[in-house]
């Protein structure tokens, strides 16, 4: 991994956000900025408002309070049509890949390009494709999500969000409920992402060996904090983060990776 | 084996448990100890464990201390009365606004449909109509039927005193056209389609696949609930011609084979009864029963909490809703008309 170059601009950035619902915060005074062509984790224990974030930063929730900008322009403020042409710059894959179950893994993937642009049908045939081929799918496209394994339907997931070459792309929990081959394989194709098409990439995630294996930066959520308690690099914070609850879940790879378990006596 | 060392209520000075010799166990042994300790502090007398192994005195302790946390939830008061009316008023409230927000939406959709409609879902919207019209057509068909022999008996019930059977065309012919195809129809697309719409759309949501439109920019106004109002609204008026159709058929069914009335003598007697203004009548309450079945089917679904009872929960109050609404709109209607003259 590259060290990231302090020239860069900044893609996303967030400041002084807290979200929550109505009387409940989960997240408060949380910031952070993410420079062009960054993978971005943000981490935490089970429960501790990661998801809540991504929700907050893709818009489907408005949050308490602060403000998230994309590329310098502020999404809390916007109008409707800067948020739609704001929506056509990311991606989103989510944790349950969410294929729209009725519809073949290519209609899937032309969906957005169907709404989005002025192609023609044959055009976009041609396009799913090539995305497709991108996640190694194409012997797939005519079969329906139901009919695909857990790492399969990430893929497919992931081929619809690159659909409109996003600029950002959002990843919620990318190797829950796969095995470990395939949930390796799926950060392999993250940074293949970032490689080829220079994406910019925010991962919410809790995997250890993701973390150690593609993030440059990580942030991580405190679940009794409600805010951000450890920030850095990943071989930093698993070094040292300067927190005692950070620390407890950097190090929890160390004891089952690192060093052979002890027998007891 | 654990003897019982606990009896009936007497007057104990202490009790005591001896688990000695005892070599497998599960959470029975577990329970009973526990509920003898429990005894114990009731009857304020002290309690000697003997023989404990490890692990039951450990779980022993696990189970007190759950007990005690859980304990000081139950000594937590109810919400008064007046806190669960006004939560009930203020949910109602949110409930009404709901509504205007979808109707608000939908009435969006329809003008952005109308500004790109070769962007719309029109083969969502025939599978829809498919799945409503023609596969709905051998239930909507014998019910209608039977309504009509229904209604054909019970008036010849009271029209053989007078000698008026041939009147049962009349009474039949015009309870079909005004009220009893459109609704019959309507009650049974709540049931069929509203319901399945519903539980589509929650099942959706679960998936988190309605977030996934959003953010791609699809509108799920525009995607899920315009093809299904479409094909609702076309497929109402079709289906209740054809329920009224099989409803006079009913209605004849009767009239020619139980009341020797004769073919041509029934039909003549129903094309007089039967004007054209009560057969507009029924269909244009049967396309607004359609509008307020894809309506409640789809903002239930839209509503419904992200889990499986919650699904189930959408698609009864699909329903419901449909039903309810459907008579209001019956029992307006019929005032209504009354004030027209139709």
């Amino acid at each position: 991994m590259s060290e990231v170059d302090p020239q860069i601009p900044f893609m996303i950035e967030v400041r002084g956000l807290s979200c929550g619902y109505r009387d409940t915060v989960i997240l408060r005074d949380v910031s952070f900025s993410v420079r062009r062509g960054e993978i971005y984790f943000v981490v935490g224990r089970s429960g501790c408002g990661k998801s809540t974030l991504l929700r907050n930063l893709i818009g489907l929730e408005t949050p308490l309070a602060g403000e998230v900008c994309f590329d310098g322009e502020n999404v809390g403020n916007a109008g409707h049509e800067t948020r739609r042409a704001m929506l056509r710059r990311m991606g989103v894959l989510y944790q349950s890949a969410a294929l729209w179950s009725t519809m073949t893994v290519a209609e899937n993937v032309a969906l957005p390009l169907e709404e989005h642009t002025t192609l023609s049908r044959r055009e976009i045939r041609e396009l799913v494709f090539v995305k497709l081929g991108m996640v190694g799918l194409a012997a797939a496209a005519d079969r329906y999500p139901a009919e695909l394994s857990g790492g399969m339907r990430k893929r497919a997931g992931l081929a619809r969000a690159l659909g409109l070459d996003p600029e950002i792309l959002f990843f919620d929990e990318p190797s829950a409920g796969l095995d470990p081959v395939s949930a390796r394989n799926l950060d392999h194709l993250i940074l293949q992402t970032r490689e080829s098409l220079g994406t910019t990439i925010l991962v919410v995630s809790h995997d250890l060996e993701s973390i150690c294996t593609v993030a440059d930066h990580v942030i991580m959520l405190g679940r009794d904090e409600k805010t951000v308690i450890a920030e850095g690099r990943p071989r930093d914070l698993i070094r040292d983060s300067g927190n005692p609850h950070a620390s407890e879940f950097f190090q929890s790879g160390l004891i089952t990776f690192g060093e052979p378990k002890k027998e007891s006596p | 084996m654990v003897k019982r060392s606990a009896g009936r209520r007497e007057k104990f000075q202490e009790i005591r448990v001896d688990v000695g010799g005892v070599d497998s166990w599960d959470s029975s042994l577990l329970l009973f100890v526990s509920q003898i300790r429990k005894y114990a502090a009731e009857l304020n007398v002290p309690c000697n464990m003997e023989n404990l192994p490890d692990l039951l005195r450990n779980l022993l302790e696990q189970a007190g201390e759950s007990e005690s946390a859980g304990g000081s939830q139950d000594a937590m008061a109810g919400p008064s009365l007046l806190v669960v009316l006004g939560e009930r008023f203020e949910k109602t409230l949110a409930g009404g606004g709901q509504w205007l927000t979808f109707w608000g939406e939908c009435l969006l959709g329809g003008l952005r449909m109308a500004r790109r409609w070769r962007k719309f879902r029109w083969r969502d919207c025939l599978i829809f109509m498919q799945q409503a019209g023609a596969m709905g057509l051998p239930i909507v068909g014998l019910i209608s039927f039977l309504v009509g022999l229904i209604l054909a008996y019970q008036a010849a019930i009271q029209l053989r005193e007078y000698g008026a059977e041939i009147f049962v065309a009349n009474l039949v012919g015009l309870s079909v056209v005004r009220e009893m195809g459109p609704m019959m129809t309507a009650v049974i697309l709540a049931g069929r389609t509203g319901a399945s719409f519903a539980a589509q759309i929650g099942n959706m949501k679960m998936n988190e696949e309605i977030d996934a439109l959003e953010t791609l920019g699809v509108h799920p106004m525009d995607f899920l609930v315009l093809p299904r109002m479409v094909a609702l609204v076309m497929m109402a008026p079709l289906l209740t011609i054809y329920a009224n159709l099989l409803g006079i058929l009913g209605g004849y069914v009767v009239g020619v084979g139980q009341l020797e009335i004769s073919s041509s003598a029934y039909w003549y007697q129903s094309q007089e009864a039967i004007g054209l203004n009560d057969l507009a009548g029924g269909l244009i309450k049967s396309v607004l029963f359609g509008v307020v079945v894809a309506a409640a089917g789809c903002l239930r679904g839209l509503q419904s909490d992200r889990s499986s009872e919650g699904v189930g929960r959408a698609t009864t109050s699909a329903v419901v809703t449909a039903i309810f609404l459907i008579i209001v709109l019956d029992a307006g209607f019929a005032v209504l008309f009354e004030r027209v003259g139709i």
